[in-house]
């Protein structure tokens, strides 16, 4: 009998890029004996316990320098024994010992929530790309998610073109109004240039790899998660198109009615990015108009900027930020969401993508560490919400 | 005398498992048990540790048989062969490979529910283990448990060890300790779902396992992941095992039960 323990390096790995703010990119897959060098060390053992700090993980759940020094010399001799003579250690110590010692406690505030993907493997596993023979049926279950989540739903019917969801749910405790705006149809790529079958959400390599998960279904999923979970809530307005990928016909048609007059204190693009080394790309603009259409942050946006970056810098990356609308001019008429925003509306695009995730791409994919990063900051966009809409009052 | 009667094969066909014997005697076990100690001290400086600081952590030695002379000559021990052969209703005998567990005491843990079989490059569940105690196996120090008839179910996807979470429900209460006493053996099949318990005692619980299988089962590397036994694999996928690192058992007697 033997265990599977593949996955213990990237845990280790991840708890190791975090804990002392490595780079993402060139620290994706460490050995064990890199991880017990760098969190063995006191400065390690010290990064640990603050990252426990920042997550909210008490820090007695983990064993102090000597004992964790003691696990991983002790699966320094299981490895050993193993190449040597084929000895395995079963029991207690090695990799098992380091796996609820280092990253149980940690688990399930580094990795994704089993809802985001369990709704992230139902929405990929529906055809949605233009004419795909589930659209109805992806239609039909975000109304019955939103609904499920005290949202009411219309939907906009227009001819030749998939339904345009609009989801509003009143104020739960907070001031302020978001309007969200996302997708449901994707891009096809050809499943002969797969590793994995394009409608299976797959994790590997510390990756959420499926057609569409970049764009933009695992960031739905997250959001429709946090959404459908958190308490209390401004008021929202979720605008969910179904053509996007194919020049967004029906949304050009409504959304300048749609959005006109309307107000928000924040408008909410549907994703975002981080650089290959784990830091974020905050886009932040306020809407001008004619050729000054990206103003910068107003002071209200900075002060959000500050609370994300520190949620960022809890999950140890940095950040950076840009004054102008996510880039999705595939088309000539653009994004309706982002060329109908009115002057003065405060726009953010953060999110869970990262330049691997090669949208409209065969393995297309999400890190996975991405996920709960962006759970906290939209705990931190609705806090900022209600303060700075009590504010501007 | 029959070495396996009626009944006990009824019952290995029925439960997947069956304890026989004491089937060795003190001085086989003796014999035996110094062997491994011999290698323990080899296998420590190998490591550079202690014996003590080696066995708190490596608990668990397979292909004993091509290091010391006591373990190759019990693959052949003719009672063991001629009792797995009848069970397995096989021909021929191969060995799959041994194995040592020791559950040494104070470092030890529960070893989950799973079945053997999903973790090997074989092609079909024809193998049984011959699970010989070294020392008394009582309840308290880590007796193999078994759950009567899983092995009819089939085989499941292998059991990741450090999430393992197995839930038989309410049939957990028909699920059965089998204690033995040192030189007895467990023969099970490789489709049985085991568990077993810590070492609970002052005492050592160390268990020598031989893996015969069908001589004609198929090297199949698809059918498992990573296993240490395909570095030995000398012949091509969907081909009998090599016999120079997985041997034929010797057998006294060729008749067979059917």
């Amino acid at each position: 009998m033997f265990s599977g323990t593949d996955d213990l390096e990237e845990a280790l790995s991840l708890v190791c890029v975090t804990a002392l703010g490595l780079n993402r990119k060139v620290n994706s897959r460490m050995s064990l004996a890199e991880c017990a060098q760098r969190l063995g060390s006191d400065e390690g053992v010290r990064a640990l316990h603050l990252l426990a700090d920042r997550v909210g993980v008490d820090r007695a759940r983990f064993p102090d320098g000597p004992a964790l020094r003691q696990l991983f010399a002790d699966e320094a001799v299981s490895m050993k024994a193993l190449r040597l003579h084929r000895g395995r250690n079963v029991y207690g110590g090695g990799k098992v010992a380091l796996w609820k010692a280092v990253w149980e406690p940690l688990r399930a505030a580094l990795s994704p929530a089993g809802e985001v993907l369990e709704l992230a493997r139902r929405l990929v596993a529906m055809d949605t790309t233009t004419m795909g023979r589930d659209l109805s049926a992806c239609v039909a279950f975000l109304t019955q998610q939103l609904r499920s989540a005290a949202f009411d739903v219309d939907r906009v019917e227009v001819a030749g073109a998939n339904p345009i969801l609009i989801a509003r749910r009143g104020a739960r405790g907070l001031a302020g109004r978001i309007i969200l705006y996302s997708h449901y149809d994707v891009a096809a790529s050809p499943a002969a240039d797969w590793r994995s079958p394009p409608r299976e959400l797959i994790e590997r390599d510390g990756r959420l790899h499926g057609l569409g998960a970049g764009d933009n279904k695992v960031a739905l999923a997250a959001r429709l998660h946090f959404l459908s979970s958190v308490e209390h809530t401004p008021e929202l307005l979720w605008i969910i198109q179904g053509d996007e990928e194919t020049g967004s016909a029906a949304a050009q048609r409504i959304m300048p009615d749609l959005l006109r007059g309307l107000t928000a204190t924040l408008w909410l693009e549907e994703n975002g990015y981080h650089d290959h080394d784990g830091t974020q790309r905050i886009l932040a603009r306020v809407i001008g108009s004619g050729s000054t259409m990206n103003l910068p942050p107003d002071r209200h946006l900075w002060r959000l900027i500050e609370h994300l970056g520190a949620s960022g810098a809890a999950f140890g990356v940095k950040h950076r930020v840009e004054s102008r609308g996510l880039n999705k001019d595939f088309f000539a008429a653009g994004c309706p969401f982002n060329r109908n925003l009115p002057i003065g509306a405060r726009y953010l695009a953060i999110g869970v993508n990262d330049p691997a995730t090669g949208i409209h791409q065969p393995n297309e994919s999400v890190p996975s560490w991405t996920l709960p990063l962006h759970a906290r900051q939209l705990g931190d966009i609705l806090t900022w919400t209600d303060e700075t809409a009590r504010e501007d009052v | 005398m029959d070495e396996v009667t009626l009944d006990q094969e009824e019952a290995f066909r029925r439960d997947g498992f069956v304890a026989i014997g004491p089937l060795l005697g003190a001085d086989e076990l003796r014999q035996l048990r110094a062997a491994h100690e011999e290698l323990l001290v080899r296998w420590a400086a190998d490591c550079d540790v202690t014996v003590e600081e080696y066995t708190r952590v490596v608990s668990q030695w397979t292909g004993l048989w091509r290091e010391h002379r006591a373990f190759a000559t019990h693959l052949h021990h003719p009672v063991l062969a001629r009792i797995a052969r009848r069970l397995l209703k096989a021909d021929r005998l191969r060995l799959f490979h041994d194995h040592l567990i020791s559950k040494p005491p104070r470092h030890s843990s529960t070893i989950p529910w799973h079945q053997d079989y999903p973790y090997w490059p074989v092609d079909r569940p024809r193998a049984l283990s011959c699970w010989l105690a070294l020392d008394d196996a009582t309840a308290d120090a880590g007796a193999l448990v078994f759950m009567p008839g899983a092995q009819q179910e089939g085989e499941q996807p292998p059991v990741d060890f450090l999430r393992s979470n197995k839930d038989w429900g309410e049939r957990i209460h028909a699920s059965r300790a089998v204690p033995v006493t040192a030189g007895t053996c467990v023969f099970h099949s490789c489709l049985s779902w085991h568990m077993s318990p810590p070492n609970a005692t002052d005492r050592p619980r160390r268990a020598l396992i031989v893996i015969y299988m069908d001589a004609d089962n198929r090297w199949d590397p698809d059918h498992s992941g990573w296993h240490p036994m395909n570095a030995h694999v000398t012949v091509p996928r969907g081909e009998r095992f090599n016999d120079d690192q997985f041997p034929l058992i010797a057998l006294a007697d060729p008749e067979v039960r059917s």
